[in-house]
């Protein structure tokens, strides 16, 4: 395979989004045991595209794109049998761990976590890219939408995650 | 929820991620022996094995032509037995070519692309196997008249001709009904929806569930 990034700088490109990889996968994969199996999948499906890579594309726009085209596919594939035990392993992992929990950030991290896996499969991908800090341009060319599109889209997305704290609240 | 705030508790550091990239931290490593489970393989998979059973059957089908054709007199039942068996080879290799298709389709999918497109093109494709499906049912009466000949029609006696065209028109009509109906409008009618049942009705659905969901994101509404 010829490819424009060589292994040593790939894995070092990896090793330095790693945390990134892990939240999509947080995200798109609400089995715990799943998730390694899913980045080990992401990072296969990278190099493998590795070819295609160029230099005039942002290496994190195409980042993205490899790695939301296959997380939505493992999720929309497991989805059948994974949809009933993830949501509640989901509360539950937040019921059980609430009392431990002293760090604010950490108990809103995880009600953010919470409703971002309640959305739909895009919707999902639109506000990870925008928590990302992604500029609407990057979004949009990801995605493959509109700028105004994306914008629109956001702030609905915001919307409803504002609605649905109040909801948890009350 | 401001913007900030939400950033901020989305990035800030937490215990999760840090056990997740402790003990998994083989998953980011480069490993070409590990055995890719993707979406777009296991598609292929399922493909791969449709068109082998259906290669498989259209071959069996080619050799009992070839033995009735070559190796049998010429008579009404030779007739009627090579013209069944033709059909049912047609309808099956259409299927098969149906998911030969779909495979180039498959090998042209790329991740790289944007999320919608990839999206839109493995959604299409799950649809795909409604083509298959309506086709195939095309040789559904060719199963009643493999087996017919001159003695039977003449000597079989009026019970067996009126059962016999009973069940040869009642399946040509279904065969036609199933051709014209079974398409993505009509996934809400119970009939269509039972048709499907056993090849992937749920993966169908839900992939058209999936195709309005990317319609209605990409559009300025």
């Amino acid at each position: 395979m010829n490819n424009p990034i060589d292994r040593k700088e790939f894995v070092k490109l990896i090793q330095e989004n790693k945390g990134i990889i892990f939240k999509i996968c947080n995200s798109y994969c609400h089995n715990k045991e799943k998730r390694e199996d899913l980045a080990q999948e992401i990072v296969y499906q990278l190099w493998r595209s590795s070819h295609s890579f160029h230099a005039n594309l942002k290496f994190s726009t195409w980042m993205y794109r490899v790695a939301l085209n296959v997380a939505i596919s493992y999720y929309r594939k497991s989805k059948r049998s994974d949809a009933v035990v993830s949501l509640s392993d989901n509360l539950k992992d937040i019921e059980d761990e609430d009392d431990d929990i002293e760090d604010e950030y950490e108990k809103n991290r995880k009600l953010l976590q919470r409703f971002i896996n309640e959305l739909k499969e895009l919707d999902r991908t639109l506000i990870i890219l925008f928590l990302e800090s992604k500029s609407y341009m990057e979004i949009a060319e990801i995605l493959g939408m509109t700028e105004t599109n994306v914008a629109t889209k956001i702030y609905r997305i915001k919307d409803q995650l504002k609605q649905k704290t109040i909801n948890f609240i009350n | 929820m401001e913007d900030e705030y939400l950033k901020k508790i989305w990035n800030s550091p937490n215990r999760e991620i840090k056990d997740f990239l402790n003990i998994n931290d083989k998953s980011f490593e480069l490993t070409q022996t590990r055995k890719a489970k993707s979406k777009i393989k296991s598609l292929i998979f399922s493909k791969i094995v449709g068109i082998t059973l259906g290669l498989g059957w259209i071959s069996f089908m080619f050799i009992l032509i070839y033995y009735c054709v070559f190796y049998t007199p010429m008579s009404l039942g030779k007739g009627f037995f090579v013209g069944s068996l033709s059909m049912i080879s047609l309808s099956t290799s259409l299927a098969v070519f149906l998911y030969v298709k779909d495979i180039f389709t498959l090998k042209q999918i790329d991740n790289c692309e944007s999320v919608t497109v990839t999206q839109l093109k493995l959604a299409s494709l799950q649809l795909s196997i409604i083509k298959s499906v309506r086709v195939s049912w095309l040789q559904l009466p060719f199963y009643t008249t493999w087996y017919l000949n001159y003695e039977l029609i003449m000597h079989g006696g009026i019970i067996f001709r009126i059962v016999q065209i009973l069940v040869t028109g009642l399946t040509t009509w279904f065969a036609i009904w199933a051709f014209r109906n079974i398409n993505y409008q009509n996934l809400n009618k119970k009939r269509v929806r039972n048709l499907l049942q056993g090849v992937g009705f749920y993966s169908v659905t839900q992939a058209l569930d999936f195709i309005k969901e990317i319609d209605n994101f990409g559009n300025d509404r």
